[in-house]
């Protein structure tokens, strides 16, 4: 029974993680339907920043999203003119970001190599005190609480950035339909660079906290985050940033419990769970919502 | 120069020749065909006739000046280059440096010395060292392996650290009919009957590693009957865990937890700590390499869980990394295999023994060696012998010499014992000790077999509470001790740090 909570507690605090991790490259389709198969990338640039802001100044990874987030904020802002209007001015735009971004992800991969080399690099759980805390009868580290904690905190604000402010209803009026918020006077660009921005910043906020709780961090692992994001919001809907959360906790929950009980089978059962959700909801568990904002 | 490439040289320049001659012939044939007549037709064919003659007389000249080269081995060889891969970062990067660190040990004093006898050249030749930096990837080491024999055309061919970056140049050193010179692999699979070009100088054959530690768990079996085993899903560790795993089973413990793992971080270990925890193990065995161990004892600090008895495989052969990254008092009472330079081999016949090379190693560098950096320079020793024994650079003699040296050579890591079949490793044994904290610092106790223990275990381990964090570890990440990649090169920066407290020896 101890094991069977631990893994509970375990997937829940996973769950806010995930959420937090896919959440950006859910936002992005849903704006502008393009995919960003270089999310993951920006994610372990934020987790290099992060860990190097520790190393030199000694920065805890929750202080350090005061430079993480607004930096990778303005980064998506620059990445944005040059490459997303011209995309979306193709024939095909979610294609041509599905070539466009596997490239982009294949350069800072190759990058982030020649800058940080192979080197497995994590946080260290001592920077945070007390180190474990007793969660539902559980003892877990306190930077997993702390991740999840952070997690919850970003997608509350991305709710109250959509629900609560004059340009939240406008990236939610492109969700629902482009033409007709371009007819109604929305400025597309200006509320997709937003967008961008606020993606690149989530992921970015996710990978200061990524090797505390998931994989440690190297060059190569950025593609197991875009890949761990897509069916996360493949398996909640596609388009619906929201939605993310419910695709975040089925995806940890079936990786949580496999991980505590069958290991080896922890990088499968999720995704068998991820084949079965397209078969039976192919538009995802929330998917007639995602039209419904 | 080495004989190789001269004769090869000689050889392609012939080859050019001829393709230019034969070239020549058939163009000539193509373009101007014989215009008729039977004394056009006699002329062309005597042109003919003489070209072919001196195209056989280059190629028997060529065929003669290569058997006499290599012969008497007296081509232009200058030097013996050695060459070898590094890991300049990723996962192997620390063990890879220590490695590397002690092979440059080896070829910096032996070309002190004026370097190495070689009867084909007649007289002592330095050693040329030559690197390519894998970055721990299996794909880049199979290019930069390939790379050292054909474009660098290495005498000498030095595997990387460990069974994963080694693994794809055991196929290309045979495809090349290259020995591959290897310190630190010891997957079983690597030794076959089959397979000549391959010979373990530094460690034992991994399957035979927890041998001594298998028998020391089922000596406790008044203590010990709950076991559980973690490995890393690599084919050193994974040959570790089954060789215990059966050990154990056929004495009727049958292990309580038995999982293969690709973790390497604090964060993957956590949850597998929980499984391990909730089944009650009274003996926790971690099979890893240092980056999985550090993890391993994050996780274990991190989730405030305490085991009785606690092994992992580089407590001891990285103590001064270990101890450095790794909470403060995490190895207390730990187990780990004993190997040099915990135990040091005072009856040796080639090289110096193991506590002279200690203080010749602490007076170079101002730390002690650890066991990554003894193989490396054990290795280095191991090859001097074998090329002055074999007496050639010949790949096939380079073999048969080491073998003649197995069995009746004891180095600074012990007995050299070669199956002298399939290359693998049977001397160096690992027996078990243990970290006990004392006032001064962690001691190493050897523990078992009973005949060479200098001591006995303390079990169940008391719980100690943990400061949470080296202070080296506090304010950075794991890896902030790992050497940069653009650093690689410079031997200081592979030492180890000296042990926290004398080291309790056992000589043999």
């Amino acid at each position: 029974m101890s094991l069977f909570v631990d893994a509970f507690v375990t997937s829940m605090l996973y769950a806010a993680f995930f959420s937090l991790a896919a959440l950006g490259l859910n936002l992005v389709f849903g704006v502008m339907r393009i995919v960003n198969l270089a999310h993951g990338e920006f994610l372990v640039m934020g987790s290099y920043l992060a860990i190097a802001l520790a190393i030199h100044y000694g920065f805890n990874p929750v202080l350090s999203l005061a430079v993480v987030v607004p930096l990778f904020f303005a980064i998506g802002l620059l990445l944005y003119y040059p490459l997303v209007p011209r995309l979306q001015r193709s024939d095909d735009p979610e294609m041509s970001s599905f070539i466009l971004f596997f490239g982009v992800s294949f350069a800072m991969e190759g990058l982030a190599v020649q800058f940080f080399g192979n080197n497995y690099q994590e946080m260290n759980y001592a920077l945070f005190r007390p180190l474990h805390l007793n969660l539902l009868n559980s003892t877990v580290p306190t930077a997993w609480v702390v991740t999840a904690a952070v997690s919850v905190a970003a997608i509350v604000a991305v709710y109250l950035y959509l629900y609560r402010t004059g340009l939240g209803l406008k990236t939610r009026a492109l969700m629902i339909n482009r033409d007709e918020a371009m007819a109604n006077g929305v400025n597309i660009n200006r509320v997709s660079a937003v967008a961008f921005g606020f993606s690149i910043a989530l992921a970015a906020a996710a990978g200061s906290f990524s090797s505390l709780i998931s994989y440690p961090t190297s060059p190569s692992i950025g593609d197991t985050f875009t890949l761990i994001s897509f069916a996360i919001i493949i398996i909640g809907a596609l388009g619906n940033p929201l939605a993310t959360v419910l695709g975040a906790v089925v995806f940890a929950y079936a990786y949580g419990y496999t991980d505590i009980y069958l290991p080896n089978w922890s990088s499968i059962v999720p995704f068998i769970i991820l084949i079965a959700v397209i078969l039976a909801r192919p538009q995802g568990l929330l998917g007639r919502k995602a039209r419904e904002f | 120069m080495p004989s190789g490439v001269a004769n090869r040289k000689v050889i392609s320049q012939s080859q050019v020749t001829l393709l230019q001659q034969w070239g020549y012939f058939m163009g000539s044939e193509n373009v101007t065909p014989p215009t008729g007549g039977p004394s056009g037709s006699r002329k062309k064919s005597s042109r003919n006739a003489i070209i072919a003659i001196v195209v056989v007389v280059i190629l028997i000249a060529a065929g003669l000046t290569a058997y006499e080269l290599t012969r008497t081995g007296k081509s232009s060889q200058q030097s013996i280059t050695v060459g070898t891969l590094y890991a300049g970062s990723g996962s192997f990067a620390l063990s890879s440096g220590y490695q590397l660190a002690g092979l440059k040990y080896w070829i910096n004093q032996t070309n002190a010395n004026g370097g190495l006898m070689l009867n084909s050249a007649g007289k002592k030749l330095p050693l040329k060292l030559v690197t390519y930096n894998d970055q721990s990837s299996t794909a880049t080491a199979q290019t930069e392996y390939t790379n050292l024999i054909t474009t660098n055309h290495v005498n000498i061919l030095v595997s990387d650290f460990g069974s994963t970056l080694t693994a794809p140049a055991v196929a290309i050193a045979q495809e090349h009919h290259q020995l591959l010179f290897d310190p630190t692999a010891s997957s079983p699979g690597f030794f076959t009957a089959t397979n000549p070009y391959i010979v373990d100088l530094s460690i034992l054959v991994s399957s035979q590693w927890p041998l001594v530690l298998a028998h020391y768990i089922i000596s406790q079996k008044s203590n010990i009957t709950r076991v559980a085993i973690l490995y890393l899903d690599q084919a050193f560790t994974t040959a570790q865990a089954q060789t215990l795993d059966s050990a154990l089973v056929a004495a009727g413990i049958t292990p309580v937890y038995y999982q293969s793992t690709s973790a390497s971080s604090a964060a993957e270990y956590s949850t597998l700590l929980q499984s391990i925890n909730a089944t009650h193990p009274q003996a926790v065995l971690n099979f890893g390499y240092d980056t999985n161990d550090i993890a391993f004892f994050q996780a274990l600090n991190a989730n405030s869980m305490h085991f009785n008895f606690v092994f992992t495989i580089y407590a001891g052969l990285e103590y001064a990394v270990l101890n450095k990254q790794t909470p403060a008092g995490s190895l207390n009472y730990t187990y780990t295999y004993a190997s040099p330079p915990d135990v040091q081999y005072s009856n040796v016949n080639l090289g110096p023994t193991t506590s002279s090379f200690v203080n010749s190693w602490t007076s170079a560098y101002g730390s002690g060696p650890n066991f990554n950096n003894i193989a490396g320079y054990n290795a280095g020793l191991l090859i001097g012998k074998t090329i002055e024994t074999a007496g050639s650079l010949n790949q096939t003699a380079l073999r048969q010499a080491a073998n003649k040296l197995s069995g009746n050579t004891t180095t600074l890591e012990g007995p050299f014992v070669l199956n002298t079949t399939s290359g693998a490793q049977l001397g160096m044994p690992m027996d078990v000790m243990q970290y006990q904290p004392t006032s001064t610092g962690l001691r190493p106790v050897v523990i078992y077999p009973t005949d060479l223990a200098t001591g006995t275990a303390v079990y169940p381990a008391p719980s100690v509470a943990l400061s949470g964090g080296s202070p080296a570890a506090v304010s950075g990440p794991l890896m902030q001790a790992q050497p940069a990649s653009q650093s690689f090169l410079n031997q200081q920066a592979f030492t180890s740090e000296s042990m926290a407290a004398p080291v309790q020896v056992r000589f043999r």
